[in-house]
């Protein structure tokens, strides 16, 4: 058992999270701090800025976006590549994936470039899955996108990694992304 | 379950460690920490239902046809208990191909799989709740409040069952594939049951209901034998009319006949058929008044077990009569 501060260590104030979160924020200093490895480590935090207007109550979802290079290689073998890429993969767990989809591999397909900004005082959705879980997901997202398109992943290198806050809608049972405006029933997530 | 003190980094207050809770705050200078435990966290979920409503739900139950129309009336309550029942949570998520698509180089079929399952975290037979239905957690889980675990206040309200270690008996609830498990988390939940203990004629039974929303889960008392006894006699009567025919029937023959062994064969075959009706009668008949029989029940599941030796009617009657005949005093049924 390991006891860690949950004081930010730029500010001094309270970070903020749940019981069952890994990654704990501090809105002022504008990080992310994973405290599910034996060492807690420092992430920049973005705000994003909903490009859906809606007039619903809001929560911000935490995301991990992981900037990538990798290389590729065509099944026939005749085509090589590298390709840079942001990864985006949910810092919370997802509870039905196999009906409802992975956020973040659809906005990591569609190549999101959300702008930034202030962060709101808007509740934050517990964020239970930590960068030693998150980090697999570059690999699989982009095995599964080259796959498509009959290409092999050769070596994938994470250049950057850094957490985003993402508003979502809560409109009854549902969070509506604010991003892409699809719907996921609460039980999907939570 | 333990619960450990650890002291504050600034203070060198002790700080109240509680299993499941990863965040605490100092009670003197209220600093916030972070546990990394080494166990799962728990969560309980929030009971909405109190004792009067979950006794109000086993009395409705009990109007079941199936059990015993005086049984209801004549039952005296004995006592509520709330208990917290531990499950184990196993969320996961696997990536890789399809079976179908077995080791497909390049081709579509590649998907994220989450699956999920709920075991008892411990042995439910000790309170004769191994019919759990699991569906049930799982849909008092989406509409209860998930509230976090608090071992003194819930041992202040009721008795809390300790989780004993995942067993993982069940694997994934995907057919062998080649997809491999890339995460896996693991949560306590506490599911609060209302365990409604009631008397009747001596005899306790035990209903439970769940204290989220107050659905009934396993309701007991004595099957309604009304029934039976009324098509048993039923079958008797037309029994002795049949052989009371038969009997005629065979003497009016012999006298017709006028051959003097047929009637004393007859006689003897139907003495005989009668000890054979009576023999297999009589084990039911018997069977019938001494014992008595326990349904349990839950919508459409039912189990039965015979019970109540003791307070079998004819039995409790032929003791009492050799009792008297011995001069032997009455001894108290335990209760």
């Amino acid at each position: 058992m390991k006891l860690m501060s949950l004081l930010c260590p730029r500010c001094r104030e309270d970070l903020e999270g749940a019981n069952n979160s890994r990654v704990f924020f501090c809105r002022s200093c504008a990080i992310g701090i994973d405290l599910s490895r034996e060492r807690e480590r420092e992430y920049p935090l973005q705000c994003i800025i909903p490009e859906i207007e809606r007039r619903e109550n809001t929560i911000y979802f935490a995301f991990w976006v992981f900037a990538c290079r990798y290389n590729w290689i065509s099944s026939t073998g005749d085509e090589r590549g590298e390709t840079r890429k942001d990864f985006w993969v949910p810092a919370f767990f997802i509870k039905n994936i196999s009906y409802f989809g992975d956020i973040g591999l659809y906005y990591s397909n569609r190549d999101l470039k959300p702008r930034t900004g202030r962060c709101r005082n808007r509740k934050v959705f517990p964020a239970d899955r930590g960068e030693a879980h998150a980090s697999v997901y570059p690999r699989i997202y982009a095995f599964s996108r080259e796959a498509e398109r009959k290409r092999d992943i050769v070596e994938i290198t994470t250049l950057t990694t850094r957490l985003a806050w993402v508003p979502f809608y809560i409109a009854g049972r549902e969070y509506i992304d604010s991003l892409l405006g699809w719907a996921y029933p609460s039980g999907a997530l939570i | 379950m333990n619960v450990s003190v650890v002291n504050c980094n600034h203070c060198g207050g002790p700080l109240p460690v509680v299993p499941g809770q990863c965040i605490c705050r100092c009670a003197y200078c209220r600093n916030p920490y972070y546990l990394n435990l080494d166990q799962p966290p728990a969560v309980v979920l929030a009971d909405e239902v109190d004792a009067d409503e979950a006794r109000g739900m086993v009395l409705k139950a009990l109007r079941d046809p199936r059990i015993e129309p005086g049984f209801r009336t004549r039952t005296y309550f004995e006592r509520a208990t709330l208990f917290y029942i531990p499950f184990i949570e196993v969320r996961g998520i696997k990536a890789g191909w399809a079976p179908s698509d077995p080791a497909n180089p390049g081709g579509d079929g590649y998907s994220l799989v989450s699956f999920e399952y709920l075991e008892p975290a411990n042995d439910l037979s000790a309170i004769s709740l191994e019919v759990l239905d699991r569906n049930l957690v799982e849909s008092a889980m989406l509409e209860a409040e998930q509230i976090p675990f608090q071992p003194v206040e819930m041992r202040r309200r009721g008795v809390v069952l300790p989780a004993s270690p995942p067993r993982f008996s069940r694997g994934s609830n995907e057919s062998p594939d080649f997809r491999e498990t890339v995460e896996t988390h693991l949560r306590v939940i506490y599911f609060p049951v209302w365990e409604i203990a009631y008397s009747y004629r001596g005899m306790v039974f035990y209903s439970y209901c769940s204290a989220v929303d107050g659905r009934l889960i396993l309701a007991n008392g004595l099957r309604n034998h009304r029934r039976k006894l009324a098509l048993s006699l039923l079958g008797s009567f037309s029994l002795a009319l049949l052989l009371g025919r038969s009997v005629r029937l065979a003497i009016n023959l012999a006298a017709g006949l006028r051959l003097s062994p047929i009637p004393l064969f007859t006689a003897l075959v139907l003495v005989a058929g009668a000890g054979f009706a009576w023999s297999v009668l009589f084990p039911y008949l018997w069977r019938l008044f001494a014992f008595r029989e326990e349904i349990s029940f839950s919508g459409a599941f039912e189990t039965s077990r015979t019970i109540s030796y003791r307070e079998g009617r004819l039995l409790k009657f032929s003791r009492r009569f050799v009792r008297r005949i011995t001069g032997e005093p009455d001894e108290e049924v335990p209760r």
